[in-house]
């Protein structure tokens, strides 16, 4: 709890870039620029993040905001283009993506104390574009969240569509393979609104 | 400091006019919003289409008093599409759109315009169920809240159903 609180409190402070915050923020700002490993299993949903949810994310009942899964659907995803290789060395060259579309289905709650496991898919891969999907989940598999965003690789200076680059191709084409053999996920390519069964 | 991006309106009244859209809320791009090129971040998109949907809240008499007395809204879906970017200290104003609601279920679409270009830069589409939250579950919308929906809806229906509403995700390929 006291830990719990201390993090809101960094947290907090991050945002308006004070003090303890500020550290922080200079620290996650670091932790982004190195590329993590490239995944493994590549023939099932990838595990891109465990993160607990804290204080600082709930609201006055302890539930998850809903805003945060957005966060944590975008965040995880961008845990998943570092893993193929899309670092602050691949966006210092004028390229990244920008993301055009991002669709939310809040399931269940998630409550403070959470662990939450979020996986990635990849729906389909072009030349310029990726769709991918996550699913966030408590650790006994209940489902509390799923997204599903289309990123659009960009040239930075053109402020134009570009194809994506061959050395993040290099892992991310043979991902996009072997998870078009995988079955849709229930809730991809459906409009708001429209009932799942 | 976020409640200084709060903006504070009155209820709806029985026989006050309603503006098609809603056009309530304004605010600027602020610091802790914007990545390292000084654009607004996704996650601050949806923050900004939160405001807006608390004046929603606030205009058809979901407020404090509401939830404490045990009911609320909760979000089920999100669709948020990103058409243009945002700077720093941009002046941005959102507008809403009640699509339908039924007994328990409301449906809306929010855009947010650039105040100087008047461009727009995303749609928000959300649909939200209403909730015992002592319970945990689906229960009706009080009539208070329902009459000034219907109220809204009235006013809204003579605007046609923006294209964005109801799409689905997906990559368009060429051939």
């Amino acid at each position: 709890m006291r830990d719990d609180c201390l993090v809101a409190v960094m947290q907090g402070l991050k945002q308006v870039g004070f003090g303890a915050g500020e550290t922080l923020a200079a620290y996650e700002k670091k932790l982004f620029s190195g590329a993590t490993e490239a995944p493994v299993n590549i023939d099932a949903p990838i595990e891109v993040q465990r993160r607990r949810i804290t204080a600082d994310w709930a609201d006055y009942n302890g539930h998850t905001n809903d805003s945060r899964y957005m966060q944590l659907s975008s965040e995880a995803l961008d845990v998943f283009f570092r893993s193929i290789g899309f670092s602050n060395d691949y966006l210092a060259t004028g390229r990244s993506f920008y993301t055009l579309e991002s669709h939310v289905r809040y399931i269940n709650e998630s409550k403070v104390g959470d662990e939450i496991v979020v996986t990635a898919q990849v729906i389909l891969l072009d030349e310029k574009k990726v769709h991918l999907h996550s699913v966030m989940s408590q650790t006994d598999g209940t489902v509390v969240a799923t997204g599903e965003h289309i990123y659009l690789h960009v040239d930075t200076k053109l402020k134009k569509a570009c194809p994506i680059g061959a050395e993040l191709l290099l892992l991310l084409a043979p991902i996009a393979k072997a998870h078009a053999n995988l079955p849709k996920p229930e809730g991809v390519g459906r409009f708001v609104g429209q009932s799942v069964k | 400091m976020t409640e200084a991006l709060r903006q504070q309106v009155n209820a709806w009244q029985v026989g006050e006019k309603i503006n098609a859209p809603l056009d309530v809320y304004r605010c600027k791009v602020i610091q802790e919003w914007v990545d390292y090129n000084d654009h607004m971040t996704e996650a601050a998109y949806l923050t900004v289409f939160g405001w807006a949907s608390d004046v929603l809240f606030q205009f058809i008499g979901v407020d404090d008093g509401y939830r404490s007395a045990g009911s609320s809204f909760y979000t089920v879906e999100t669709h948020i599409i990103y058409e243009r970017e945002a700077a720093l200290n941009d002046s941005l104003k959102v507008t809403t759109q009640i699509l339908d609601f039924d007994a328990k279920r409301l449906h809306f679409n929010h855009e947010m315009f650039n105040v100087a270009t008047s461009q727009r830069l995303s749609t928000c589409e959300q649909m939200l169920v209403h909730v015992d939250s002592t319970a945990a579950k689906a229960s009706a919308i009080k009539p208070s809240v329902s009459l000034a929906l219907e109220a809204v809806l009235a006013s809204h229906r003579s605007l046609p159903t923006p294209p964005e509403v109801g799409r689905i995700m997906k990559i368009k390929r060429k051939n």
